[in-house]
């Protein structure tokens, strides 16, 4: 697998900015006063001068059977050592006999003899050098300028996991981990088609971050494919260190709590983005792939709308909605109502309500202020708090916030239930950052609430309602096929129609609308064998 | 920038707009506020307004305390009166000697006394008209003697007394006359029926303190013409009937002696639709009441053959016949007190306002003395329940 992307590289090389070398300080560091550089150990002592103080640089000094001094230079721990010694080492120095026919250099450059898959020519020694630390052995040898460098790269990585965060029950179990080379065959393996196109550039001047794009060449807008690779072309940091980076300097509205790209861990997701027509921005070291454009409507489907059964997938997905509006309005409902309209309330519900409220000291906005807060706290906590003491926070947020505040009075009993409802629907969110982003906003419309009651609930939500008619994640305005409505596109938005009824691919990212031609049911017309 | 500053000047203008509407000076927690269930009012003999607002305590009914400690100690419902030359004055009163603020929100029933219906209820509407939070469709009622005398009913299913007169309400067992029917009422004249309650002292509910064996249940309807309560009232039975010819009754018994062997049939009376008609032919207007209902046999002693068609043909002609006399009855009586009760002249004003303006200003005699009311029911028996036969005659005694 690794051969593939590695061609695949070359081939969709960014050109210009991907190939910049790195920029190494002048005077006895510049490779350019090496003179011709044919010089085996002057090459080295330059190479060591540049490494140095590098423990994991692995300097091979050996003489071949043909009598030239040869050096291998690679990175200790990131190379297959079985390969090194078996097909490079040792053919070079027992292949005896082959050798002295022929030239050795002819042999190594132009016929690429030694018995290893990819074996690639260079002659800049900063390339080398770029190569060496990108996990390539690289292949010296006296009298001659070019260097080979060999991709066996053979270094520990975290196996395929079940996706953690994103699971579902009936799809696929594989999440993204954080090398790039087997992300990128999870992607290929779901989509064996010579449209799937892969770019690649590099970024971070020091990371030398690998940036992979994926898209379905003959199905995503050519136009788009050219606005992120611009829009990443003006990375200019010293490290990548995770998809978030890119996310930050990418996104169209950097002011605003919703996020403009979508993530996601699934590689089945990354695919089913990809065949709509979005592309997939893959980074290096991230198991966390990015999808441009989003909306917000594909931000509230989950993979799992898209395996189950499409009526109970409906189902879901209106509770989903339901929810999010509850996440982030119920608690400011509840203090608006309480405060200025409790004629609101059924009689009955309100005696029951300002029974538990009775003891409380505090102001309806406090005390929903407070266990919000307390809320946050807790969720934050249990994330950061090692698994091995994780079960102390929930014993102590399910008593101190749960019953022990209401038996002392401190809160009520309704505040509570509010409360860990709304928490419960920020989690009903599938994408973490758009409920982060409902969560913080609640804590504004509660002072509203508090403050203006209804009608500033109302407000509040008009105007963060004008905000997301306003943004824009690559020109696709965030809240269509709502606003503005796309009748062709609503098919995914609030039902989720049958695979057999979602004939096109959605309007508003790809110009190559028909996903399937013919009727998918015709079969139930003709007769089969068992009817 | 221009569109920024838009955005901005739109958002501090919206901003603005909410200071001017209402703000945190308007907001009340919920523990601060008293919740008036129920209003009840009164006249005095020297002419004074008596205010009394049914106020539930939610201090004493704190659910599920921790520890289980068990039934809060005391009444979770409260009453205070104040007497004042007028509604607002004794509502100024309450307030000034409340520890919260009186809340008019949830009020679902205002019961007024005998002296105050009689003097009429303008005052009552005025006020409250005038809430904007009262709720218009809060139930009216009437109680035959002093107001107060609701205060020591028993609550035996019910943990406050508006939830007993909502729920009477609700089932249908009294009429559903709200603020906002006597209001329009007025405007035709303020003829209408208002629902009366009755006080005893027979332990028919079963009570938890034997000390007090009251007991308070629906007593008939008060009827009222030019917005004052007449001397003539509305039996229960009679209540019942009106209640069938506005259409609110959902269901009924009706016993009946058979026409064999005058041995009593109890009939069950479910499906219930009345509509009120005005005629006009030349000057002559004329009512026609058609009501339809379909009954089945809840209990029979008769040993009358009810598998034959022809008889129930007959019962049904019985049935209806007798229901039909009902209507005629209460309606004389409504006749009687100079009441339009059943505001058919709001039906006459809707199909034919001309002619209603131009027997505006006589209606009221006409309705009395003239009016032709044609009453119409009929009721279909539909099943004779499980059985055909009675226990009677099954086992031959």
């Amino acid at each position: 697998m690794p051969i593939i992307r590695k061609l695949q590289r070359r081939k969709h090389s960014l050109g210009g900015k991907s190939g910049k070398t790195p920029t190494l300080p002048p005077s006895r560091t510049d490779a350019s006063s090496l003179a011709d550089g044919q010089s085996l150990q002057v090459r080295l002592e330059w190479m060591k001068q540049v490494l140095k103080d590098s423990s994991d640089i692995i300097y091979r000094e050996f003489t071949i059977s043909s009598g030239q001094s040869c050096a291998l230079v690679y990175v200790r721990g990131m190379i297959a050592q079985e390969t090194v010694q078996q097909f490079i080492v040792r053919s070079l120095q027992r292949e005896s006999a082959l050798l002295q026919e022929k030239n050795i250099y002819q042999f190594l450059f132009e016929d690429k003899a030694l018995s290893v898959s990819t074996a690639t020519v260079i002659d800049d020694l900063n390339q080398a050098i770029q190569a060496i630390l990108n996990a390539e052995a690289l292949l010296m040898i006296d009298g001659d300028k070019r260097m080979l460098t060999f991709s066996i790269s053979d270094y520990p990585t975290r196996g395929i996991d079940e996706a953690p965060n994103e699971s579902v029950i009936r799809g696929s179990r594989e999440a993204f981990i954080e090398d790039l080379e087997k992300n990128l065959t999870m992607i290929r393996r779901r989509i064996k088609s010579p449209h799937l196109k892969t770019p690649t550039v590099n970024k971070g001047r020091e990371t030398r971050t690998s940036i992979v794009l994926a898209y379905v060449e003959n199905v995503c807008k050519p136009e788009l494919v050219k606005e992120v690779q611009r829009r990443l072309s003006y990375i200019d940091m010293d490290g990548i260190l995770g998809s978030a980076y890119v996310e930050e300097i990418i996104e169209d509205n950097p002011y605003t709590p919703f996020p403009q790209l979508q993530y996601t861990e699934r590689p089945d997701v990354v695919a089913a983005a990809v065949l709509e027509g979005r592309i997939a921005i893959i980074v290096d070291g991230s198991p966390i792939a990015l999808l441009a454009p989003v909306t917000l409507p594909m931000l509230l489907q989950s993979a799992e709308d898209y395996y189950q059964r499409y009526i109970a997938a409906n189902w879901i997905r209106w509770i989903r909605y339901f929810f999010v509006f509850a996440s982030l309005t119920l608690p400011s409902i509840y203090i608006a109502v309480t405060t200025f309209h409790p004629e609101m309330i059924p009689s009955q519900l309100l005696i029951t309500i300002a029974a538990s409220r009775e003891i409380v000291p505090f102001p309806a906005l406090w005390e929903a202020f407070a266990m919000e807060l307390a809320f946050e706290a807790l969720r934050e906590a249990s994330i950061r708090i090692p698994k091995s003491i994780g079960q102390a926070v929930s014993i102590i947020g399910a008593l101190i916030i749960g019953t022990a505040a209401v038996q002392a009075g401190i809160v009520s009993a309704a505040m509570v239930i509010i409360v860990s409802l709304t928490g419960i629907a920020s989690f009903i969110i599938p994408h973490f950052d758009l409920g982060l982003a409902f969560r913080l906003l609640r804590f504004p419309i509660m002072i509203l609430a508090s403050m203006f009651g209804l009608y500033g609930v109302t407000c509040g939500l008009i105007l963060i309602y004008i905000h997301l008619v306003n943004l824009r994640s690559f020109g696709i305005p965030y809240m269509s096929p709502i606003a503005p409505l796309m009748g062709k596109d609503l098919g995914d938005t609030f039902l989720r129609a049958p695979w057999w009824k979602m004939k096109n691919r959605p309007a508003l990212l790809s110009n190559n609308e028909n996903r399937q031609n013919s009727n998918p049911r015709g079969w139930v017309k003709e007769k089969g064998d068992f009817e | 920038m221009t569109r920024n500053h838009r955005a901005l000047a739109t958002a501090t203008l919206i901003f603005l707009l909410l200071i001017g509407v209402g703000g945190c000076w308007s907001a009340q927690e919920l523990n601060n506020r008293a919740f008036v269930n129920t209003v009840l009012i009164d006249r005095t003999e020297d002419e004074q307004v008596e205010l009394t607002l049914g106020i539930p305590l939610p201090n004493r009914m704190i659910p599920g305390e921790a520890g289980g400690t068990g039934q809060p100690e005391g009444d979770p419902f409260s009453f205070i009166t104040r007497r004042a030359e007028n509604l607002s004055q004794a509502l100024n009163l309450i307030q000034i000697d409340l520890s919260r603020n009186v809340t008019f929100g949830q009020t679902r029933v205002v019961v007024v006394g005998r002296r105050e219906a009689e003097h009429g209820l303008d005052e009552v509407v005025e006020f409250v008209f005038r809430q904007p939070s009262f709720r218009l469709s809060a139930s009216l009622f009437v109680t035959p003697g002093e107001v107060k005398e609701i205060t020591k009913a028993p609550m035996v299913f019910e943990r406050i007394l508006s939830d007993i007169l909502r729920k009477y309400v609700n089932n249908h067992y009294v009429l559903d006359t709200t603020v906002k029917d006597y209001k329009l009422a007025l405007y035709q004249g303020g003829d209408i029926l208002i629902p009366l309650l009755s006080f005893g002292e027979l332990p028919e509910i079963a009570n938890e303190n034997p000390k007090t064996n009251r007991w308070m249940g629906s007593g008939g309807a008060a009827i009222f013409s030019g917005g004052k309560m007449a001397k003539i009232e509305l039996t229960p039975l009679e209540h019942r009937t009106a209640l069938w010819i506005s259409s609110q009754l959902k269901n009924t018994t009706l016993t009946l002696p058979s026409p064999t062997d005058e041995k009593e049939i109890s009939f069950y009376i479910e499906g219930i639709k009345t509509s009120i008609k005005p005629k006009v032919q030349g000057d002559q207007v004329s009512f026609k009441v058609d009501s339809s209902a379909k009954a089945y046999i809840e209990a029979s002693l008769s040993r009358i053959d009810l598998k034959d068609p022809q008889v129930l043909r007959e019962l049904e002609k019985l049935l209806s016949k007798d229901v039909e006399e009902q209507f005629i009855h209460v309606l004389d009586k409504t006749r009687k007190a100079r009441s339009d009760a059943f505001l058919m002249s709001q039906y006459l004003d809707w199909s034919h306002p001309k002619i209603w303006h131009s027997m505006q200003d006589q209606w009221k005699n006409y309705y009395a003395k003239e009016l032709p009311i044609e009453v119409d029911v009929k009721i279909k028996l539909n099943r004779t329940g499980g059985v055909f036969r009675s226990v009677v005659h099954e086992t031959n005694r």
